[in-house]
C-alpha cells in the first residue's frame, strides 16, 4: 500500500512540475479559457491539473469566470463543471490559503452576477466551501425572499459562532414568513440558543402552521427554558395527539434534548408531566415515549413498576415494559417474567418468548419447557421453540423431532428451520438416528430436512425408506435420494433405477449423476454402464440417458449419438438429453440436428438447447454469428426468432448488428432488435457512420416506457460523440448489383488499355456478368458460369467481412476472394483432397515464395454458411475464417507479374469457378494508410532539411505528450500527464519552418521559436500561437492571442484558417527581429519584433525572449489535440 | 476456521441479537387500527407516480389512502384502485390519517428521510421505497427516530431474502450459505457487474443547461421540491427521470444500487459496519447533473472489497473471490465438489421476511432501518466519492469520513425551510 502511494505522489509532483510549464503572465480570459477548455475532465490526473489551473485564480479571476454565467438554461455547463469541482477540491487539508482565496473570488462574484438564480448558484457553492470571511457578505442576502434560503444554507454548514451569531442578529431585524423561516431552518441546525425568545416572539407573528412547526422545531433543539410552557401549552390544546406543527412529538424531543444538555430536573418534570396528561387515545405515542424517557431517567425508580407490568395483560403495557427493561433486566428478573408467562394471553405468551429470546436467558430454559405443553396456541409454541433454541444454541435436536409427531404444519416447518440452520454439529447425526424407528409424520419432516441437509451418514437411512411401506414416505424418500448419495453408492441407485417407478425416476438420475460427478472410477463405470445399455433398444434404456447428460464426458455423448439415427426407436429420448447436456460439448452434435430435424417438437427442444448451449460455450463470436444467422433462418416460430436474435447481441460482431438492423421495423421483432443493435453499439465505439446512425436512430424511436427516457438520452449522447467518418460500410445492397461491374482482363492488362477502349471492353463485361451474377433473398448468387464480379471502387488498404457458402452438390465446389484485383483468399470444398483442399480454406493460393495454405482448417461444412473476416495492409494480408485466424500477416504475391509487389490499390474481387456460390453482409473497412513525406525537388535545391517525415522523431528532444499515429501524423496527447513541450535537438537563429496542422475544437498549441528547453517558452523565446480561436471559450481573447500571433507581441490577422478538421500549411519566417508568418498561402503576421515592443509588448508582460538570437523550435502544448504533418525547416 | 473469521462470526451474532430489540409502540393494539391476524392491515401510499402505484399490489394490506403533488398522478391513482380512495396533497395529513396503519413511501429520495421521520414519530409503520435515504446524516436520524418510537420498517428491495440474484441463478440466501462455510477464505472481493447482471442502469443520468419552462398547473412544483434547493422548473428535472440530479437522487448507483449492494453487505456479514475506504474512477461531475462512471471500489477493515464495476468489461470475471475459492456467474465454483459439501453445513439464519407477520408480530423486518441504512450508506458514500471525484476514508465507529470537511459536508446537507429533520 505504502508504495503505491509513494508512487502517487511522484505523479502529484510531477504534474505540479510539468504545470509549471504553463505561462505565468496570462490574462483572465486566457486563464478561463484555458480551464474550461478542460472541462469536465475525463479522468482524474487531467480533472487534477484543472484544478491546479484553479489555483492560480486571484479572486478577480475567479468572479470574471461566473460572470460568464448566462440565465438558467443557458450554456453553463464547462463554468458550473469547473467552479463546483473547485469548491470541492479546495476543502482537502492542507489546501485552505487556495480556499479562502476561491471564498473571497466568490464573495466578489455575488457583487458582480446579475441573474439571481445564478447568484442563487454561487451561495451553493459558498454552501460547500465557505468559512467565516462569507459570514459578513452572505448574511446580507438574507433579508432576500428569494435568496434568503440559500444564504442561510451558506451560514449553517459555516457553523461557527460567527455565522451563527449572523443568524441571529437577522432575526432580531425585520423578518418576512419566508426569511424567517429560512433564517429559523439554519439556526436549528447550528443550535443557536440565543434566539430562542425571538423565535417564540415570532411564532405569535406568524401563524401558519409551517412556520410554527419550523419554529418548535429549532426550540426543542435549543432545549432553552422559556420554550418548556409554549411548547406544553401548544401540545396540551391538540390533546398531546400529532397535527401540522408537531408539537407532542417536539415537547418530547425538547425533554428528551434537556436531558441530554444534563437539565436533568426540567427534563424529568416534562416527562412525567406528558406521562401523567397524555391519556387519550391519540395520545398513546407521547405517552409511552414520556414513559421510555423517565425509565432513562430514573431507572431504578421504573424499573419495579416496569416488572409489574410486563406480566400484564394489557400489549400496549406490557410491549413497552418489556422493551424498556431491555438491557436493565437481571437473570432473576428473567426468571421471574418467565414463571409468570401461563398468566398471559397468547399474544402475550408470545411477546414474553420473544424477549426472553433477546436477552439470552439460559436460566429460563427450565420454565419455559415446563410451561410448554400448556400454551395457548400456535404462534405462542413456535415462540417457544425458537427461544429454547437460540437459548441452547441448537443442542435440543431431540426435543425438537419429539415435537414434530403432534405438530401443527406451521409449527412443523418452524422445527424443520430449526433443524436446517442449527449450528450444533450433532444436528444431523441424530436425525439420521431417529428417522428410521420414527412415525410417519416425522419420518416426512426429517426427509424433508435430509433433502436440503445431510452427512455421509444419511444416505443408508434413506436407501432403507425407499421401500417404505408408505408410499409418500417413499416419495420423500426418492427426492432427498439425490442430496446424499455417496460416491460408492452408484450400483445401488442404478439397481434404484432399474426398478422404481416411473414418477421416481427423474430423483433417481439426478442422484445417479451426483455419485458420479466427482467418482474416482467415473470412467470405468461409465464404461459399464454404457456396454449395459448398448445392446437394448428398449424404451427403458431411455432411463440412463440423462445420467450421460449430466456426467457429460466426450465418452456419454458417443454413447447417446449411437441412438440419434433416424429409425433409432429412442432417438426422441437422445435428443432430449443432448439439449439438456450439462456442459457444451453436445454442440456440434445439436448444431447438425438444428440444420435437419423437421419434427416442430423435437426441433424445438433441439433449437433450445442449441441457443443454451451457444450462449455458454466459447465458440468465437463471428462463428456463433454465423450460427446464431443459422439458427435464425431454421427458427420456426417468433419465438424462437425472437431467442436466436437476442442471442446476437452478446457477440459484439458487426455482422450480427447489421443483422439485427434488418428487424428494427418489425413488428413482431422490433424490441429485441433495438436491444441488440443498442447494446452492440454501446459496446463498440469503433462501429460508426452513415448505417450506424441510422440504425440507432431506428432504435430510439423504437423505445417506450416510462424508463426509456434515459435509453433514448443515451443514445443521443451516443450519436453527438461519434466521431465523423465511416467505419465498415456495406458493399452489397442485398437486392440489386449497385457498386458491382464486370471483369476485363486483369490489373495490368486494364492499365495498358485507353480509357475508351476500357469503357467498351467493361461494357461488354457488364453484360456477361449481369447473367451470372443474381441478387436473391439477400445474398449475392454466382451461377456456376462465367467470370469474376469486380468492386467499382479501388481499394487499398482495408477490412473487409463477408458470409460464404458453396454448393453442396456443385462440381468441384470453389471460389475465393481477389484482394487488389489479384488472386486470391481461398474457399473450396475441403474433401476435394485431389487438389489439396484438405488444408482447409482462407489460403493465400497463388502464393509461391510466401506461404499459401492457411495454419488450420476451420471451415464449416460444406454447404453451411461461413464468415471471413481479411485485412491487408501494404502487401500483408490476415485472414480469420470462422473467427480463427488462418492466415497472419503474410505477404500477397503480384499473380500477373511475379516480379512486382502486389498494386497498392486496385478492385476487390469474387472469384467465379464452376459451381454456385453464395455471398452475403459484406462489409468493408477502409484504413488510413501511412504517408511519408519527402521535400519538394524546390526545397531540396534551397537547403531545406526534414525535421519530421511521418516515420520517427530522430531530430526531436524526447515527450510523452506527442506521437506518431498509424497515418504518420504528429500527435499532442490531450491525455498526456506531462512533458507538454517538445523541441528540436538543434538550436537554429534565422531560419524558414514549414508544416502542416489540423485542429481539434478549442484546440491550443503553439510553435515556440529561438527557446531555451527549460521554462516558459512564450516569455523565455517566444511563442507562435496555434490555436482554434472560434472556438466559443476562447470569444474573450486579446488579438495578438489569436492564431499565428506572435504571443503578446504582434497580432496576426483571423480569418486564414481552414475550417476544422481540414489540414492547414504554414510558415514561419524569422530574420533578426523580423518576422513573417503565412498561413495557406495569406501573410497573417509581417512585422519586427524590436520595433512591436519598444514601448513595451502588447500583453504588458517582460518578454526575456526577445533577447535571444538563437534557440530551439518546439511546440508548446496545452492539454488539446492537435496534429502536425511534413515539417521542415531551413536556416537562412 | 480461521481466528479472522471466528471474531466474525461472533461480530454477526452479537449484531443478529442486537437487531432484534423490542418496539415500544405496537401499533397493532393501539385500539381502534387493531386488527385480527387474518385481516388486511391499511396502508397509505405516498407518492403514486408509476413506482407507487406499484404500491397498491403488494399482498396483505389494502390501499386507504394515497398522496400527490400531481393531480395527474392522483387521478391515475384512483382508476387503478377502482376509485374511493381518500387522497390527500400534503403527506402529513396522509400520515395523520387515523385509517392509515402503514405509510408506504414512493416519492423520490430527497423526500424519504422527511417522509420516514414523520411517520416514524406518529407511530405509523414504513414501507421505504430504495434507497433509504438521500444523505448519511438523514439515514442516521431515521435510523434513530425509529429506535425511539419502534415502528416496523422495510426497505424496498428485497433480493437479501427473495428472488434469485442478478446474473447468479440462485438466491442470496445460498451465496451466504457457501461465504459462511468460509470455504472461498476470507477477505473477500465482491465484483458487480455488467457481466453478473449489473446493467445500463447505472448510467441515469441528467441534463445540464436544463431549458427553463413553466411547470404544468397540476403539479405543485414548490412542493415537490421540498427541502431540495430552489431550482427553476423543467420537465426532466421531476417524474422518472429525476434520478439524474444530485438534489433528488444520485443518478443509476442512486436509484439500483442498493438493489445490488445491500445482498452482498449481507452475504459479507457487513450489515453493521461500513467500508473504511471508497475509490472511484469516472468522469468530473456536473453541480446539478449526475453523470457517468466507471468503477467504485469499497474497502472494509478486513480487507473485503466490494467492486461496483460501471463498464463490466471483464467478461468472465468471479463474482466472489477468496483465497480459497471463486464463486462464478450462474453459481459456478472453482471448488470442486460444492453442492455436496455445502449440503452438510447449516442454513443461514431464517429472515422475517413477511412485511404483514412483522407488522402483527413486532419484529424486526428482514431488510429494516438497521442493515438498511448500512447498505443506503454504501450508495451514499459511493456518491459522495463520485460528486468530490477522489478517494474517500470513512471511520466505520463514528460514521463519518476522516478529516475531510468537504466529504462531511455532504453528511448532513441542510435543507430548505421549513424542512428540517
Amino acid at each position: 500500500m505504502k508504495r503505491i502511494f509513494n508512487t502517487l505522489s511522484i505523479l502529484l509532483l510531477l504534474q505540479t512540475a510539468s504545470y509549471a510549464q504553463q505561462p505565468s503572465g496570462r490574462t483572465t480570459a486566457t486563464k478561463i479559457a484555458d480551464v474550461l477548455a478542460q472541462q469536465p475532465a475525463e479522468e482524474q490526473s487531467k480533472f487534477l491539473l484543472a484544478m491546479k489551473e484553479l489555483e492560480n485564480f486571484t479572486p478577480e479571476d475567479v468572479a470574471a469566470l461566473l460572470v460568464t454565467l448566462k440565465p438558467q438554461g443557458g450554456p453553463n455547463a464547462t463554468v458550473e463543471y469547473a467552479t463546483n469541482s473547485y469548491a470541492f477540491y479546495v476543502m482537502q487539508p492542507g489546501k485552505d490559503a487556495a480556499r479562502e482565496k476561491y471564498a473571497n473570488g466568490l464573495l466578489l462574484a455575488l457583487d458582480q452576477v446579475k441573474d439571481k438564480d445564478n447568484k442563487g448558484y454561487v451561495l451553493e457553492l459558498l454552501k460547500f466551501c465557505a468559512k467565516n470571511e462569507a459570514v459578513a457578505k452572505v448574511s446580507t442576502f438574507l433579508t432576500d425572499d428569494y435568496l434568503a434560503e440559500k444564504a442561510a444554507r451558506v451560514l449553517s454548514a459555516i457553523d461557527t459562532k460567527e455565522s451563527s451569531d449572523a443568524l441571529n442578529k437577522a432575526l432580531t431585524g425585520n423578518v418576512t414568513e419566508k426569511t424567517a423561516t429560512a433564517i429559523i431552518g439554519a439556526l436549528s441546525e447550528v443550535k443557536n440558543q440565543d434566539a430562542e425568545a425571538r423565535i417564540i416572539e415570532l411564532i405569535g407573528q406568524f401563524s401558519s402552521d409551517n412556520f410554527q412547526r419550523n419554529a418548535f422545531t429549532a426550540l426543542s433543539k435549543f432545549g432553552g427554558q422559556k420554550t418548556y410552557e409554549v411548547l406544553y401549552n401548544k401540545a396540551k390544546s391538540v390533546e398531546f395527539g400529532f397535527d401540522r406543527t408537531n408539537a407532542s412529538s417536539l415537547l418530547i424531543e425538547f425533554a428528551n434534548n434537556l436531558a441530554k444538555n444534563n437539565n436533568q430536573n426540567l427534563a424529568t418534570q416534562v416527562a412525567t408531566r406528558v406521562y401523567k396528561e397524555a391519556n387519550g387515545e391519540s395520545a398513546i405515542g407521547a405517552k409511552v415515549a414520556a414513559l421510555e424517557l423517565l425509565s432513562r431517567l430514573q431507572p431504578s425508580k421504573q424499573r419495579k413498576e416496569l416488572l409489574k407490568i410486563s406480566s400484564s395483560n394489557n400489549a400496549i403495557l406490557r410491549n413497552v415494559a418489556l422493551g424498556l427493561l431491555g438491557n436493565g433486566a437481571s437473570a432473576s428478573d428473567m426468571k421471574k417474567i418467565a414463571s409468570s408467562l401461563l398468566k398471559l394471553d397468547a399474544q402475550g405468551q408470545e411477546s414474553v418468548f420473544n424477549f426472553l429470546r433477546t436477552k439470552d436467558s439460559k436460566a429460563s430454559i427450565a420454565v419455559i419447557e415446563k410451561s410448554l405443553p400448556k400454551l395457548k396456541g400456535e404462534e405462542a409454541k413456535i415462540a417457544a421453540y425458537n427461544t429454547l433454541s437460540a437459548l441452547t444454541e441448537g443442542a435440543n435436536t431431540e426435543f425438537l423431532i419429539g415435537q414434530l409427531a403432534t405438530a401443527s404444519t406451521k409449527e412443523a416447518d418452524v422445527l424443520k428451520t430449526l433443524l436446517l440452520t442449527s449450528k450444533n454439529a450433532q444436528t444431523i447425526d441424530v436425525v439420521n438416528k431417529v428417522i428410521g424407528s420414527a412415525d410417519e409424520k416425522t419420518q416426512l419432516a426429517l426427509l424433508d430436512v435430509l433433502s436440503k441437509r445431510s452427512n455421509p451418514n444419511s444416505a443408508a437411512q434413506i436407501f432403507s425408506l425407499l421401500n417404505s411401506s408408505d408410499s409418500t414416505v417413499k416419495a420423500a424418500a426418492y427426492t432427498a435420494l439425490p442430496n446424499v448419495v455417496n460416491d460408492n453408492d452408484f450400483d445401488k441407485i442404478i439397481e434404484v433405477l432399474g426398478k422404481g417407478d416411473a414418477k421416481d425416476v427423474n430423483a433417481a438420475q439426478q442422484a445417479a449423476i451426483v455419485a458420479l460427478q466427482n467418482n474416482a472410477d467415473k470412467a470405468n463405470i461409465l464404461k459399464r454402464l454404457s456396454a449395459n445399455i448398448s445392446r437394448s433398444l428398449a424404451p427403458s434404456s431411455a432411463r440412463y440417458f440423462p445420467i450421460f447428460a449430466g456426467e457429460g464426458s466426450d465418452e456419454s455423448l458417443k454413447t447417446i449419438t449411437n441412438y440419434i439415427g433416424q429409425d433409432n426407436p429412442l432417438r426422441a429420448d437422445a435428443i432430449k438429453a443432448l439439449a439438456s447436456w450439462s456442459n457444451t460439448s453436445s454442440l456440434d452434435a445439436l448444431t447438425a440436428l438444428l440444420r435437419t430435424e423437421k419434427d416442430a417438437t423435437l426441433f424445438s427442444t433441439v433449437f433450445d438447447g442449441f441457443i443454451r448451449q451457444l450462449n455458454a460455450s466459447k465458440v468465437n463470436n463471428d462463428q456463433k454469428t454465423i450460427l446464431l444467422k443459422d439458427a435464425f433462418e431454421y427458427a420456426q416460430n417468433t419465438r424462437q426468432k425472437n431467442t436466436a436474435l437476442g442471442s446476437l447481441r452478446a457477440t459484439g460482431t458487426y455482422s450480427a448488428l447489421a443483422f439485427a438492423s434488418r428487424f428494427l421495423e418489425d413488428k413482431d421483432l422490433k424490441g429485441t432488435a433495438t436491444d441488440v443493435v443498442m447494446n452492440i453499439t454501446a459496446d463498440n465505439k469503433s462501429f460508426i457512420g452513415t448505417d450506424v446512425r441510422q440504425w440507432l436512430e431506428k432504435a430510439q424511436n423504437n423505445l417506450s416506457g416510462s424508463e426509456s427516457s434515459y435509453l433514448r438520452e443515451a443514445i443521443v449522447r451516443h450519436l453527438a460523440e461519434m466521431p465523423k467518418g465511416e467505419s465498415y460500410v456495406s458493399m452489397f445492397n442485398g437486392k440489386d448489383l449497385t457498386g458491382w461491374k464486370g471483369l476485363v482482363e486483369n490489373p495490368i492488362k486494364r492499365a495498358q488499355m485507353s480509357a475508351k477502349e476500357l469503357a467498351a471492353k467493361q461494357e461488354i463485361a457488364d453484360k456477361k456478368m449481369r447473367e451470372n451474377w443474381k441478387a436473391e433473398d439477400g445474398s449475392l448468387v454466382f451461377s456456376g458460369h462465367g467470370d469474376n464480379i469486380a468492386t467499382v471502387k479501388h481499394y487499398g488498404d482495408f477490412e473487409l467481412i463477408l458470409d460464404w457458402k458453396l454448393d453442396k452438390n456443385g462440381k468441384e465446389p470453389d471460389a475465393g476472394v481477389y484482394l487488389r484485383g489479384t488472386p486470391q483468399v481461398q474457399m473450396w470444398d475441403i474433401s476435394r483432397t485431389d487438389v489439396g483442399a484438405q488444408v482447409g480454406s482462407g489460403g493465400l493460393y497463388n502464393n509461391q515464395k510466401h506461404e499459401s495454405k492457411p495454419s488450420k482448417v476451420a471451415d464449416n461444412p460444406l454447404g453451411e454458411w461461413n464468415n471471413m473476416k481479411i485485412k491487408m495492409v501494404g502487401e500483408k494480408v490476415w485472414v480469420w475464417l470462422n473467427g480463427e485466424l488462418v492466415v497472419d500477416n503474410v505477404t500477397l504475391e503480384n499473380y500477373w507479374d511475379r516480379n512486382q509487389s502486389i498494386f497498392p490499390t486496385e478492385q476487390i474481387e469474387l472469384q467465379a469457378h464452376g459451381s454456385r456460390v453464395w455471398y452475403r453482409d459484406i462489409f468493408i473497412k477502409e484504413l488510413p494508410r501511412k504517408v511519408t513525406y519527402t521535400l519538394s525537388d524546390a526545397e531540396k535545391k534551397e537547403g531545406f532539411e526534414m525535421l519530421f517525415d511521418g516515420t520517427n522523431l530522430d531530430k526531436w528532444t524526447s515527450s510523452t505528450a506527442y506521437e506518431i499515429t498509424e497515418e504518420g501524423v504528429l500527435r499532442s496527447n490531450p491525455d498526456a500527464k506531462f512533458g507538454k513541450n517538445i523541441y528540436t535537438k538543434n538550436e537554429y537563429s534565422d531560419f524558414v519552418y514549414r508544416f502542416q496542422f489540423k485542429l481539434t475544437p478549442g484546440a491550443n498549441n503553439g510553435v515556440g521559436i529561438r527557446t531555451p528547453i527549460e521554462g516558459d517558452a512564450a516569455y523565455l523565446g517566444h511563442e507562435i500561437q496555434i490555436l482554434d480561436d472560434k472556438a466559443d471559450v476562447y470569444k474573450n481573447l486579446a488579438p495578438y492571442q489569436y492564431h499565428g500571433s506572435v504571443y503578446g507581441i504582434i497580432a496576426a490577422k483571423r480569418g486564414a484558417l481552414k475550417p476544422l478538421g481540414e489540414w492547414n500549411e504554414q510558415e514561419i519566417r524569422v530574420q533578426g527581429s523580423k518576422i513573417k508568418v503565412t498561413l495557406n498561402g495569406k501573410v497573417i503576421v509581417d512585422g519586427d519584433m524590436k520595433e512591436a515592443t519598444k514601448n513595451g509588448a502588447a500583453d504588458k508582460k517582460d518578454h526575456p525572449g526577445l533577447k535571444r538570437t538563437t534557440g530551439h523550435i518546439g511546440f508548446l502544448g496545452h492539454g488539446t489535440e492537435v496534429f502536425f504533418r511534413n515539417i521542415r525547416v531551413k536556416s537562412l | 476456521m480461521d481466528k479472522q473469521n471466528s471474531s466474525r462470526r461472533d461480530f454477526i451474532k452479537k449484531s443478529l441479537i442486537g437487531a432484534a430489540a423490542f418496539t415500544i409502540v405496537p401499533r397493532f393494539v393501539l385500539g381502534k387500527g387493531y386488527l385480527a391476524p387474518s385481516d388486511h392491515l391499511t396502508k397509505g401510499v405516498i407518492g403514486v407516480g408509476s413506482m407507487g402505484r406499484g404500491h397498491f399490489g403488494y399482498a396483505g394490506t389494502k390501499t386507504v389512502a394515497i398522496c400527490d403533488v400531481d393531480s395527474r398522478h392522483l387521478a391515475l391513482a384512483q382508476k387503478a384502485l377502482g376509485g374511493g380512495v381518500k387522497e390527500h396533497h400534503d403527506f402529513r395529513d396522509l400520515i395523520q390519517n387515523p385509517e392509515v396503519d402503514i405509510v408506504h413511501i414512493a416519492t423520490p429520495p430527497h423526500w424519504h428521510g422527511l417522509m420516514a421521520l414523520e411517520a416514524a414519530r406518529s407511530g405509523k409503520d414504513i414501507w421505504c421505497e430504495k434507497p433509504m435515504t438521500r444523505t448519511i446524516g438523514e439515514g442516521k436520524k431515521v435510523k434513530e427516530a425509529i429506535a425511539q418510537h419502534g415502528n416496523i420498517f422495510r426497505l424496498n428491495t428485497w433480493f437479501r431474502f427473495d428472488s434469485n440474484f442478478y446474473g447468479m441463478n440462485v438466491p442470496v440466501k445460498k451465496i451466504k450459505k457457501v461465504v459462511d462455510t468460509g470455504m472461498l477464505g476470507w477477505p473477500l472481493k465482491v465484483t458487480i457487474s455488467k457481466h453478473t447482471g449489473f446493467d445500463w442502469k447505472f448510467y441515469w443520468v441528467g441534463k445540464e443547461n436544463l431549458p427553463v419552462e413553466q411547470a404544468p398547473k397540476e403539479l405543485d412544483y414548490e412542493m415537490w421540491l421540498g427541502p431540495a434547493p430552489y431550482k427553476p422548473y423543467s420537465t426532466h428535472r421531476v417524474h422518472t427521470t429525476f434520478r439524474g440530479y444530485w438534489d433528488y437522487d444520485g443518478g443509476g448507483l442512486g436509484d439500483m444500487g442498493q438493489h445490488y449492494l445491500d445482498p452482498v453487505q449481507y452475504f459479507l456479514g457487513k450489515d453493521n459496519e461500513s467500508p473504511v475506504k471508497v475509490e472511484v474512477d469516472a468522469p468530473q461531475q456536473h453541480s446539478d447533473a449526475v453523470g457517468t462512471w466507471r468503477k467504485i471500489t469499497y474497502t472494509f477493515a478486513d480487507g473485503c472489497q466490494i467492486i461496483l464495476d460501471g463498464e463490466g468489461t471483464e467478461v468472465g470475471k468471479a463474482y466472489i473471490e477468496g483465497p480459497k475459492g471463486k464463486l462464478y456467474r450462474g453459481f459456478k465454483s472453482d471448488i470442486p465438489d460444492l453442492e455436496r459439501k455445502l449440503a452438510q453445513y447449516p442454513d443461514p439464519a431464517p429472515q422475517m421476511t413477511d412485511f404483514v407477520e412483522a407488522v402483527r408480530t413486532r419484529q424486526k423486518f428482514a431488510l429494516n432501518e438497521e442493515n438498511g441504512y448500512y447498505s443506503s450508506t454504501l450508495v451514499n458514500l459511493g456518491l459522495a466519492a463520485l460528486r468530490l471525484n477522489r478517494t474517500l476514508h470513512f471511520d466505520s465507529d463514528k460514521q463519518e469520513f476522516v478529516n475531510d470537511e468537504a466529504a462531511n459536508r455532504l453528511i448532513d446537507q441542510p435543507m430548505r425551510g421549513p424542512w428540517t429533520m
